[in-house]
């Protein structure tokens, strides 16, 4: 690995130009005569790609289009498929849930298989990929390979280990990687193979943010430097210390800076040192910090408050961050600001096929998704076998179990079997018969809707479902075909991003702001419950140190620093009981108001650990008068 | 020399690095006929005051004491650098690190007592008029078995109005520690405990460096905030004034607000178990009785409640009045200052289970005289009932 000579790398804290150094370096690339093809820019999420490709557009116009921005996966699953690999294609979660249905066996307990499932993952970290010992562990692990070979699909577990196991060949001249501290070991392998001649990282040396990459945080900066000795250094100063040693030239978020400093290490020490050096206004209030009487408040009020920064020219509506904790405040959060006048594009951390596929709720979009994928590929196997199970108790476990040893016994692929029972039902065995009648109801969907595209297709696709069930309004144009269709949902499945309208508020989660740098940030529902979340605290309502913990004050203290203006962190002071217990808010005491029990709720633990950094709290009603 | 009215505007500017001020909490503010200046009377520096509807600190005078944050019933003031979480957090470290006994005191007698204290034991406050109730109550919570708060010469300070604030805080911590049968107390001592005192070699120097450097800052921040003001007049860059007037909100009273204080005291409280239950006179709740034969209905007092501790009713049935939530109570009397007809009075005994479980008495009241058929009707009708002819139809 260690071969290179030109291993650049850049690291800092928050806002201290890691980015910036990047995009200047590609344009000094571009100027030594580097064709900007021969660039590759890559960042664990799709959102931090299209903000990449928006500032270099900014900074370089004339060659920001030919620049490549890829996310790191996306790179990891080319260089699997480059390698001739015949499984290509990344497991959804929805997809995911089925091949653990399937990989139940007789005789294997679920413990064993749990049990197997995690060593096989750490094997796969650590680059092995052979199979174990005799014994059940290796009847799993077969089974698992067969059932992911049946489908065609990768684990997201495997992706980054196997490519970095493939023989890579450079496919860059030059490859910069933003953000390194969110991925993994394997990654970065894969990543700095597919780099001829220079290879960049920008890594944040103090927070990072795991969920980007299924194996990350299994590197150090240290780590990374020490098996690159001869990788050239570039140590960006500290924002807070350039801040605190020229208070007169502090720029403007020092404030938010210190704030999400702050939180981030649970001390206010950093803050207290800019105060005292002046770099930090005793009246600054780029910080502010809101309550409001109740959840419901909370929407309308920041709607308002957005409104009338738009208005007052504060920012524009696209430089807007609204960070949510979950899918209802999102929703909620859009309808308000729709009522305001203002769009919204909103864009959350879960996939668009999700929930239990037994239950009928989600049932119904697991098979409008099977619906588009069987249009889109008649013989894809994994949508028949959505097609077939999902909606069922068991998820029809034991008669596609059944269907797959009878294609085995006829020397058929699963495919191949499929397209003989559509053509002759009495060819399978009396006991297959309902799902040999599922298989017949599928033909016929696809023989009356193939070739729909558009309108008429999510229409058909999506019938009895919500309007816009899997959130895809704001990529969807209109004229795509099932299979365009079918990429957008599993490119969403993987990492969502918005439309980047600057008309458009950005609606995300507390950890899609990574990569953006909007001008305004507002944290909804920070709340204790919410972030951290119910995980966190014991049956006491006592906060539990560990890696939970840590991993949510990260994703909160990195949502904070990404402001560049001004940071609004919302809270709201009661519940009605039945809400704040089924929302998992945390209940400090509880009274009797107007005749209804509500819960007095407490704010995120995350403020209180930020000490002075954190702004007195003000009425919500008040502030936005 | 730069015209009054501009001095005015840097005094506005110029606000205490030690206290946050929101005007709109302020009940004096939101209605100039209230008459509480609790935290003007509380400064004996002479930093605070009240001019064209505004709450003002002139920071040369303020000594950041944090005395007037005590003293305001809504909150409008708030001490921070530390605040009062940064501060709880720094007494119960010391406590525990002082064998469960907390010792505030004065920064004076700190300063005076030099090497002799042990810094990690001790936490020392401008003034002990800083303390509040639900700073004693969380130490309660904590398992603290005893608050001392040490004075220093404050009968002599110039201050001394933060010992009698710190007293009446004691006073009300013990009374509702003593309610809600809890066996610690808050004191107020002459003298540092034994065990505080530091071992041979240890200093406090790093205490009082810091507020050397504090006070330096200060000045040098007034400095530049004077060139800053002064510069922008000059070059014209006026910066938009910020709103003068509260509007109401839908239900037609002004926005309310429950202090994070009295939330975090009325957590302690609750935390700490069930009341007796018996009336209390304390410095924190007061009882509104509204006399039914006197009052015209106008719901003033619940338009102007800071808190919300008064909130009007209309009932299908058409009975209509204010509902009054003791819990809510900060006593700032600002229903009693404004109420138009003096129905209203203000008890200082509250019931302790009123406290926590959100008990609410119903205030019905008469129809209003008011005859809404055109607007003139209506303009002169709230004329008549308000008592004054500043009413104007718009």
């Amino acid at each position: 690995m260690d071969t290179y000579s030109n291993i650049t790398v850049v690291h800092g804290g928050a806002s201290s130009g890691k980015t910036t150094f990047l995009i200047s370096h590609v344009k000094e690339l571009i100027d030594t005569g580097m064709a900007p093809e021969n660039i590759l820019v890559v960042t664990p999420s799709l959102t931090a790609c299209r903000a990449f490709s928006l500032r270099l557009a900014q900074e370089a116009p004339e060659v920001a289009e030919r620049v490549a921005a890829r996310t790191a996966q996306d790179v990891c699953l080319d260089t699997i498929a480059q390698g001739g690999g015949t499984r290509t294609r990344r497991a959804m979660a929805a997809e995911w849930t089925f091949v653990l249905a399937d990989l139940r066996s007789p005789g294997v307990g679920g413990a064993t298989t749990r049990c197997c499932l995690g060593e096989t993952f750490a094997r796969w970290r650590r680059g092995d990929f052979s199979l174990p010992d005799e014994g059940p562990h290796r009847h799993v692990r077969e089974r698992l390979e067969k059932l992911l070979a049946q489908y065609g699909l990768l684990a997201p577990q495997e992706i980054a280990p196997r490519a970095a196991c493939e023989s890579i060949t450079a496919t860059h001249a030059a490859v910069l990687v933003d953000d390194a501290q969110n991925l993994s070991r394997a990654t970065l392998v894969a990543l700095e193979a597919s780099a001829a001649h220079e290879f960049v990282v920008a890594w944040n040396d103090q927070v990072s943010l795991k969920g980007f990459d299924e194996c990350a945080g299994d590197i150090s900066l240290q780590e990374f430097l020490e098996k690159h000795g001869s990788a050239k250094v570039v140590s960006l100063p500290a924002f807070l210390d350039a801040a605190a040693e020229n208070p007169a030239t502090a720029p403007a978020d020092t404030h938010i800076k210190a704030f999400a400093h702050a939180v981030a290490h649970a001390d206010c020490a950093a803050y207290d040192r800019l105060c005292d050096a002046g770099a930090i206004a005793f009246d600054d209030e780029s910080v502010v910090l809101l309550k409001w009487r109740t959840p419901d408040d909370e929407p309308n009020g920041i709607a308002k408050l957005i409104r009338s920064m738009v208005d007052e020219g504060t920012a524009l509506p696209g430089e807007i961050y609204v960070a949510v904790p979950n899918r209802t405040w999102g929703i909620a959060m859009r309808r308000a600001l729709t009522r305001r006048w203002l769009d919204a594009t909103m864009a959350l951390d879960d996939e668009p096929v999700r929930g239990n596929p037994a239950k009928p709720a989600a049932a119904a979009a697991y098979l409008a998704y099977a619906k588009a994928a069987l249009l889109a590929d008649a013989h894809d196997v994994m949508a028949w076998r959505i097609w077939w199970g999902a909606g069922q108790p068991d998820l029809g476990t034991g008669l596609w179990r059944a269907f797959e040893e009878w294609s085995k016994s006829e020397s058929l692929s699963l495919a191949e079997a499929i397209e003989r029972i559509a053509q002759d039902m009495t060819a399978i065995p009396a006991s297959l018969a309902p799902f040999a009648a599922r298989v017949q109801e599928g033909m016929s969907f696809i023989e009356r809707n193939s070739g729909l595209k558009g309108f008429s297709l999510t229409q058909t696709v999506f019938s009895g479902l919500a309007d816009d069930p899997f959130d895809l309004d704001d990529v969807l144009n209109g004229t795509e075909d099932a299979a365009q269709l079918v990429t957008i949902i599993r490119e969403a499945s993987y990492s969502r991003t918005f439309d980047f309208d600057p008309n458009h508020v950005l609606v995300g989660s507390y950890r899609g702001v990574a990569g953006l740098s909007p001008r305004v940030v507002v944290m909804t529902g920070a709340m204790d419950g919410f972030i951290p979340s119910t995980t966190c605290f014991d049956s006491n309502g006592a906060i539990i140190e560990g890696s939970a913990l840590d991993n949510q004050r990260a994703i909160f203290a990195a949502a904070a620093s990404k402001a560049r203006g001004k940071l609004v962190v919302s809270t709201f002071q009661r519940a009605d009981q039945d809400l704040a217990c089924k929302l998992g808010l945390r209940e400090r005491r509880s009274r009797v108001d107007a005749g209804k029990r509500v819960s007095m709720l407490s704010r995120s633990h995350f403020i209180e650990d930020a000490g002075n950094a954190a702004p007195g709290s003000q009425s919500g009603e008040q502030y936005v008068q | 020399m730069a015209p009054l009215d501009s001095m005015f505007g840097m005094l506005d500017k110029i606000k205490s690095a030690d206290i946050s001020v929101y005007q709109q909490r302020c009940v004096a503010v939101r209605n100039r006929n209230a008459s509480c200046m609790r935290c003007a009377q509380a400064c004996t520096s002479g930093a605070i005051s009240y001019d064209d509807n505004q709450l003002i600190i002139e920071p040369d005078k303020c000594i950041g004491c944090g005395t007037c944050a005590t003293m305001c019933p809504t909150c409008a003031l708030e001490a921070h650098r530390p605040n009062d979480a940064e501060l709880q957090r720094a007494v119960l470290a010391a406590a525990q690190k002082n064998g469960g006994v907390a010792v505030i005191a004065c920064r004076q007698i700190v300063d005076a007592a030099g090497n002799m204290l042990d810094a990690s034991k001790v936490v020392a406050v401008e003034c002990l008029g800083r303390i509040e109730e639900s700073l004693i109550t969380a130490c309660a919570v904590a398992g603290v078995s005893k608050v001392m708060l040490v004075q220093g010469a404050c009968a002599e300070c110039d201050h001394a109005v933060g010992l009698e604030t710190a007293q009446a805080v004691c006073d009300t911590a013990n009374e509702l520690l003593r309610v809600w049968d809890c066996p610690m107390r808050a004191k107020i001592a002459d003298r540092f405990p034994r065990d505080v005192r530091a071992p041979e070699g240890r200093a406090y120097d790093e205490v009082r460096r810091n507020f050397f450097f504090k006070v330096k800052d200060e000045s040098k921040r007034i400095a530049s905030t004077v060139v800053d003001e002064t510069l922008k007049e000059e070059l014209g860059e006026k910066e938009p004034e910020e709103p003068r007037f509260i509007k109401v909100m839908d239900d037609g009273t002004l926005p309310h607000f429950i202090p994070d204080r009295r939330e975090r005291l009325l957590d302690n409280l609750a935390a700490l178990g069930e009341p007796s239950d018996e009336l209390i006179d304390v410095r924190l709740w007061g009882h509104v009785v509204i006399d039914p034969d006197i009052c015209n209905s106008c719901r003033m007092c619940a338009t102007f409640c800071p808190t919300g501790a008064l909130r009007k009713f209309d009932e299908e049935d058409g009975t209509f009045g204010v509902d009054h939530y003791p819990g809510d109570c900060v006593k700032c009397r600002c229903c009693e200052d404004i109420c138009p007809t003096k129905a209203l009075k203000v008890y200082d005994e509250v019931l302790t289970v009123d406290i926590l479980n959100g008990g609410v008495e119903r205030n019905e009241m008469r129809k209003p005289d008011i005859n809404y058929e055109s607007p003139k009707k209506g303009m002169f009708a709230m004329r008549k009932l308000l008592g004054f002819d500043e009413v104007y139809e718009r």
